[in-house]
């Protein structure tokens, strides 16, 4: 774009065409295609200084993230301080008992139970009211609100009305994980797995992994928690993490 | 039907037609509320999907932003249900976004919208108003504030002379020259940002 058009362009959106100027603007608009188009652009860009509006509801939407996010973050920083000098002495106790646990080898039947514990954190589910929808949509929701509700069966109970859908069979996985119905979620992992185009794949992934170390399926588990380290997964370094803790036991 | 002094009380959970009468006004509540309930999912579906804590935060307020500006107009209407809307548009902005940054090519074969009823005419016009009004306010904030003031103001047509008194700046000259480089390098971080071509 030549800097001539890009001077004529900001002095429209910004009204500061002079006679000859506008001309030269109003020719170019009718004839050049480029020119159109980014100036359509521009001014579409620029239309966000003159939005008092909507730079407004950016600011409340801002200190709104600040309070609910930022500030909860700091507070929580300031409570781990606090809390520390406690926090070193029970440490030290806590890791002295530990290490005598491990040193005798007790631990090596609950391997599976503690690395669970450590790496299972159940999935955020959120729903809103609703007014208008179709079946699907319907039985996901209805399903979703059990779930949140942690009425796991009854949120099993409407996913299983839609067998074909990865979502629902995603969430199925989830709340049989819940349910201690740790096949069963494999089951239902396996079929969003088998669909690589999806957005719950490398949770289906992950979550399968810890069903198989729940089951004590450690080769398994180990197996799919590497394939999850050569991938550009969200879970790959927590799939590392727990690769190393299993390959401690 | 509905009086906006509804959404005026805060409340815990609010319906449909609640949410789009409290959004349609700003309400501070319903902003709060939807902070609260909606911006997890956001997150989790920009974090999932290797995005930032930042581009979530900036999607998510881009696309409220985006469905505040069209409920002003009085014949929009929202015909699935407000999440389902709002997912949509979230959902296609952050495809959009990473499809046009090239990021992850895989994400290119994914249909959002195979389980919602919603118009997609809105849902892409809104998405893309959504990535224009992030690739904007992304660049205008790398500017210093001076540079946005003035920027602002000359955008609500203040003249030169009229901005330094009202900033307290040295002359409307001065106003002049430092508008001037800032919307080159207002301009500059357009152009420079990937964004800016595909969006053309």
């Amino acid at each position: 774009m030549k800097k001539d058009h890009e001077e004529l362009m900001l002095a429209k959106i910004f009204n500061e065409l002079n006679e000859e100027q506008s001309a030269r603007f109003d020719h170019n608009l009718a004839t050049d295609d480029d020119f159109r188009k980014e100036f359509e652009l521009f001014k579409r860009l620029f239309s966000n200084l003159k939005d008092k509006k909507s730079m407004d509801l950016r600011s409340k939407l801002d200190s709104i993230y600040e309070e609910m996010y930022v500030t909860k973050k700091e507070a929580k920083m300031i409570q781990l301080i606090k809390r520390n000098w406690y926090s070193i002495a029970a440490a030290v106790a806590v890791l002295f008992m530990v290490g005598a646990y491990w040193f005798t080898g007790v631990n090596q039947q609950d391997w599976n139970q503690d690395l669970y514990n450590k790496y299972y954190q159940e999935d955020e589910v959120f729903v809103n009211t609703r007014s208008v929808a179709n079946f699907d949509t319907d039985v996901l929701h209805l399903g979703m609100t059990f779930l949140e509700k942690k009425e796991f069966s009854a949120a099993l109970t409407e996913f299983n009305k839609l067998p074909t859908s990865i979502t629902a069979n995603y969430y199925a996985g989830v709340a049989n994980m819940e349910l201690d119905n740790y096949q069963i979620a494999i089951s239902k992992f396996d079929y969003v797995i088998e669909d690589y185009l999806n957005l719950f794949y490398d949770q289906a992934q992950w979550y399968k992994g810890l069903c198989l170390v729940k089951l004590e399926k450690k080769s398994e588990a180990i197996e799919l928690f590497d394939q999850i380290t050569n991938t550009e997964s969200y879970f790959k370094g927590k799939a590392k993490q727990i690769l190393a803790d299993l390959r401690k036991n | 039907m509905l009086k906006s002094t509804i959404n005026r009380v805060k409340k815990e959970r609010y319906n449909d037609d609640e949410i789009i009468e409290g959004l349609k006004h700003g309400d501070d509540n319903v902003l709060n509320f939807l902070y609260k309930n909606y911006y997890g999912a956001v997150r989790s579906l920009v974090l999932k999907s290797y995005g930032t804590e930042d581009q979530a935060r900036d999607i998510f307020q881009e696309v409220i932003i985006v469905i505040y500006n069209k409920l002003q107009d009085s014949n929009f209407k929202i015909t699935s249900s407000f999440f389902t809307f709002f997912y949509a548009v979230v959902k296609n902005t952050w495809l959009d976004f990473r499809k046009r940054k090239k990021t992850n090519p895989i994400d290119y074969a994914l249909d959002f919208n195979d389980e919602i009823d919603v118009n997609s005419d809105d849902i892409s016009f809104l998405a893309t108003r959504a990535l224009q009004n992030n690739l904007f306010n992304s660049c205008l904030k790398q500017l210093s504030e001076n540079c946005q003031k003035i920027l602002e103001l000359s955008m609500d047509y203040y003249s030169h002379k009229e901005i330094a008194v009202k900033m307290n700046l040295k002359s409307g000259a001065y106003v002049r020259k430092r508008k001037s480089e800032c919307l080159k390098l207002l301009i500059e971080k357009i152009r420079k940002d990937t964004l800016f071509k595909e969006l053309l």
